[in-house]
């Protein structure tokens, strides 16, 4: 049965019905049926998506809201917050699927593949001062990350979804993020020491602003 | 694994939107509803909220995530 109030509800009411040692039942009926139209809205163009999985995730994603419902910080409508959540639960669902068993050590990069910002740059002017650049960003990966460093960089850019290289690095996700800032910031620095500013980072991406 | 230049270039793109402090996934996660909900009213995010604007500059997986949101709240 489908619940026809789940967003009429003030933050308060919701709150008042999630945030018990024993929820209201109809409360968590509302935030499940909620979350799947959320979720199918989300997913209305994959194939791969299926109602089976869309009861999956939503169920999946109340129990992840319940766990956490003491970080929402009440700046927002409680529905908006709960569909992040959800989201955020779906999506590392389907980016494990996507992922499969693969390692890091699996990591397979196609070396033919060329670039959306080489094709864009016909000046050969423009086309040698990007691949300059890229030679340099290259450089700067090889050496001047650590390895867990350059492992991180590595797998994010193959599409390696957080939790699993999370899990393959014996890390956290939270540890992840910060291990990929500090990656980014050793990178800037190693393209300023080989003569590289950050807007020629930017025009590698986005073309010279006189071009 | 030799990254492509495409892929170095969407790290370039990440350089370039690199703070010298950021939030991380799961504190995005506390704040975006709030983010979003702000862009969708027109209203310019505070500086505590614009740190996940930044935050997708650089994260791929956060900004599919925001992405997604902003379809999923399209029918609500």
């Amino acid at each position: 049965m489908m619940h026809t109030h789940a967003i009429t509800r003030t933050n308060a009411q919701w709150l008042d019905g999630l945030q018990r040692p024993e929820p209201i039942s109809d409360a968590v009926a509302d935030l499940r049926d909620f979350l799947k139209r959320g979720l199918a809205r989300t997913f209305a163009d994959r194939r791969d998506v299926d109602d089976s999985d869309l009861d999956d995730f939503a169920q999946d994603a109340v129990l992840r809201v319940l766990n956490r419902i003491d970080s929402f910080r009440g700046d927002s409508r409680f529905t908006t917050w709960a569909l992040a959540v959800g989201i955020r639960v779906a999506m590392t669902a389907m980016r494990k699927r996507r992922w499969g068993d693969r390692s890091l050590d699996d990591l397979c990069i196609p070396q033919d593949a060329s670039s959306d910002a080489m094709r864009a740059a016909p000046d050969p002017v423009v086309v040698t001062a990007r691949q300059d650049a890229l030679t340099a960003l290259r450089a700067s990966i090889d050496n001047d990350l650590t390895p867990k460093q350059r492992a991180v960089v590595l797998g994010e850019l193959a599409g390696m979804p957080t939790a699993q290289l999370a899990e393959q690095l014996h890390t956290n996700a939270n540890a992840l993020y910060k291990l990929h800032h500090d990656a980014r910031l050793r990178l800037r620095a190693g393209l300023q020491q080989r003569g590289f500013c950050e807007s020629d980072v930017r025009d590698i991406v986005y073309g010279s602003s006189n071009d | 694994m030799e990254p492509t230049a495409a892929q170095l270039a969407e790290l370039a793109r990440q350089l370039a939107g690199t703070a010298p402090n950021e939030i991380d996934c799961e504190a995005v996660l506390d704040c975006v509803a709030a983010y979003f909900e702000a862009t969708q009213s027109g209203i310019t995010p505070s500086a505590d909220l614009a740190m996940v604007g930044q935050h997708l500059e650089v994260c791929p997986s956060c900004l599919e995530e925001f992405q997604a949101l902003v379809r999923a709240s399209a029918g609500e």
